[in-house]
């Protein structure tokens, strides 16, 4: 274990002496920010602009149209002129308009709103205003009183909501980004240390460090030090997290994370950094150069994203027959399980203990077979590792 | 003097090739003993063996400083054919690194490396990363890993392969220097006439046996014959048939004539014909380096 640790700490300090690591803690989370608002905020930059509709309207509906989207990105104006000089008058000018409301849209049901320019402005409040006001008018024309016309036409609104999971809802939400964190973490250290093993083998450093330690001491130290900066950075992302969320939309994250099921999430996403950097770094071991990764090799690096192909059926039923599979798979247990442990309220104590024995009994099994890979591969020059030999190894 | 490490009848095998067949050697302290064969012999798994990176199949490797059957890493120093340093990383961090997995102490370890540094004229480039070192200097800087833990036993495979002679020579002193001290040195090496100038007894492992062990002075006494360079045209001479002449080469106006090991110089010299050419006469003893080719290239063996 001591030279664990002494391989451990030489894979901090050097990381933590490597500027573009310090750089990707601070900035990781300032482009996820980037990635998820930009988008939102540049859609919000053109559907902000305002539009200017010419309306020809021979069925008297203009000023209750007109009273209906005064809060909106749409400036109506009455044209008593005809379509023909409209279409010049509107003609190549983005920001403007027409509609021509005339008795036949009670026939035809439809209404062509058309733009003078390129592109389809974001109308739809105006949209369902005018919809709404039409369906009144056409009742008014049927002979229904005003009452009635309000009542008929102000819809309902449904909701589906659990019966087992009523109450606060950051309870869930908080400690599931929390686990998201840890997937994430676990995802980029699981890539740290196979990235180490490729290196130590690049650079020729391997028989050197095998001279003076075990090949289970290197795979171990490895994982352990990776591990450290893993939580290291998932430490630094909360710290800020919980800044912003407390400082922005003050929430009290603290009191969401220290609830009881947090240990039982904590053990899932341990054991599958576990599972997930034993089986990356000793196919490290097995690569020469990232470059020329056979698929095979490729594929085995992928195993970590496993998860996301049941992050739908789980939210959708954290109880159901793919949640239940997800989670005795044990490549996907620790994802599934994260997943399940915060979307479901009902999951009973054999629900957690038999995919987390399974999780071990895996995760045992797993280092073992990485160690054989390891020891074998880390001393391999000149080429990458077949599927064959690497299961010929797993035998020895 | 005692023996520092002991092989006996070890062997290994990769599937069905046996790489290292039931070798046994035995290393003094102090002493330089040279590992030789050609390119695929056996010898970077006998190292690995005795290194504890392979296990071997059968067989035993004895540490006079250890206990039975374990492998003192922290007394072993290694320098491997395959060189390597962190490419990203100043070399004073990676060599004390490589220091403390030897459990030395760092402080001592700083203080050694920079006295190396400074003694093979690498001085002030602590911080410097490999990339900005020549190859020779990364190679200094390799050999400094290898030995800044005071190591009883050195291991050195191919430590001279692409030094200029200047750096050889700086190599060369110091594993003299370190084997004057005490330390047992393992030299794994190519360049046969360094390894005649260095090593106290060679080992020859051909195809993963062994072909010869023993003291470099008595080896040259045993393979006793004489060489004869002669340097002139002599095409139109036949030496093949004079009795004192068992084999001869030719290369341009060199002619080599190795005698028979019952053959003296004055039995070729009485035979040699009147007509042969002769600028230059060279006589000497038969090279290690012509002994390691003779047997790697299916020559006999002698297995004491």
């Amino acid at each position: 274990m001591r030279d664990s640790l002494k391989v451990a700490g030489w894979e901090i300090r050097k990381m933590l002496r490597n500027k573009s690591f310090l750089i990707s803690i601070l900035l990781t989370p300032v482009i996820m920010v980037v990635f998820g608002a930009l988008p939102t905020l540049l859609a919000k930059f053109e559907t902000d602009r305002s539009i200017r509709l010419y309306v020809i309207d021979e069925i008297g509906v203009f000023d209750t149209l007109l009273s209906s989207t005064a809060n909106q990105n749409v400036v109506l104006e009455k044209y008593d002129g005809d379509v023909a000089s409209l279409e010049s008058q509107v003609l190549g000018k983005s920001n403007e308009g027409f509609l021509v409301l005339t008795p036949d849209i009670y026939e035809t049901r439809t209404v062509v709103i058309n733009m003078g320019g390129d592109g389809v402005p974001n109308i739809d409040d105006f949209n369902r205003n005018l919809e709404l006001t039409l369906l009144r008018s056409l009742l008014e024309r049927h002979g229904f009183d005003s009452e009635a016309i309000v009542a008929a036409t102000t819809g309902f609104v449904t909701h589906t909501v659990s019966m087992t999971q009523k109450g606060d809802i950051l309870v869930m939400i908080i400690p599931a980004i929390f686990g998201g964190l840890i997937i994430m973490a676990v995802f980029i250290t699981g890539m740290m240390t196979m990235q180490s093993a490729i290196v130590e083998k690049k650079d020729r450093m391997a028989e050197i460090l095998l001279s003076s330690i075990s090949p289970y001491s290197m795979m171990q130290g490895k994982i352990l030090g990776c591990f450290v900066l893993g939580m290291f950075q998932v430490l630094s992302w909360l710290f800020f997290g919980i800044i912003a969320a407390y400082s922005i939309l003050k929430i009290p994250v603290m009191r969401y994370l220290f609830v009881p099921q947090m240990p039982i999430v904590l053990f899932f996403a341990l054991a599958g950094y576990l599972l997930y950097s034993s089986i990356l770094v000793s196919f490290g071991a097995t690569i020469e150069d990232m470059t020329t990764a056979t698929n095979f090799q490729s594929m085995v690096t992928m195993i970590p994203m496993l998860p996301i192909f049941f992050i739908a059926p789980v939210i959708v039923n954290p109880n159901g027959v793919i949640a239940k599979v997800g989670s005795y798979f044990p490549l996907t247990t620790p994802g599934v399980m994260l997943l399940r442990l915060t979307l479901s309220t009902t999951m009973t104590v054999i629900d957690i203990l038999l995919p987390a024995l399974l999780l071990i009994f895996t995760v045992w099994l797993m280092m073992r077979l990485a160690g054989k890979i390891f020891k074998t591969g880390i001393l391999m020059y000149g080429k990458n590792a077949t599927p064959k030999e690497i299961w010929r190894w797993m035998k020895m | 003097m005692r023996h520092l490490l002991r092989l006996e009848k070890v062997t290994k095998s990769f599937g069905k090739q046996c790489v290292v067949d039931n070798v046994s050697f035995a290393i003094n302290e102090g002493e330089i003993f040279g590992m030789l064969g050609p390119n695929g012999a056996g010898k970077s798994t006998t190292i690995r063996c005795l290194m504890g990176i392979l296990m071997p199949d059968a067989g035993s490797i004895h540490f006079e400083f250890a206990k039975p059957g374990a492998i003192p890493r922290a007394q072993i120093g290694y320098l491997p054919e395959e060189r390597g340093l962190y490419k990203n990383v100043p070399v004073i961090d990676t060599i004390l690194y490589l220091a403390r997995l030897k459990d030395y102490p760092v402080a001592k370890a700083k203080a050694r490396t920079l006295e190396y540094l400074e003694k093979f004229d690498l001085k002030g480039l602590e911080r410097a990363t490999v990339e900005e070192l020549s190859k020779g200097m990364a190679q200094k800087v390799q050999f400094i890993a290898s030995i800044v833990h005071e190591p009883k036993l050195l291991i050195l495979d191919e430590p001279f392969s692409g030094l200029d002679p200047v750096s050889q020579n700086i190599i060369k002193e110091e594993v003299r220097t370190l084997a004057s001290k005490g330390t047992a040195i393992l030299l794994s090496a190519h360049q046969m006439n360094l390894v005649e100038e260095l090593c106290d007894r060679i080992f020859l492992i051909h195809k993963g046996k062994q072909v010869l062990y023993g003291g470099v002075t008595e080896i040259k006494e045993q393979f006793a014959d004489y060489k004869c360079d002669i340097i002139g045209t002599n095409d139109h001479v036949d030496f093949s048939v004079l009795q004192s002449v068992g084999r001869v080469e030719r290369a341009k106006s060199r002619t080599t004539l190795f005698l028979r090991t019952s053959s003296s110089i004055q039995d070729l010299l009485l035979e040699l014909p009147p007509i042969t050419v002769i600028d230059e006469m060279h006589v000497d003893r038969i090279s290690l380096h012509d002994i390691f080719v003779h047997i790697a290239t299916g020559g006999e063996t002698d297995e004491r």
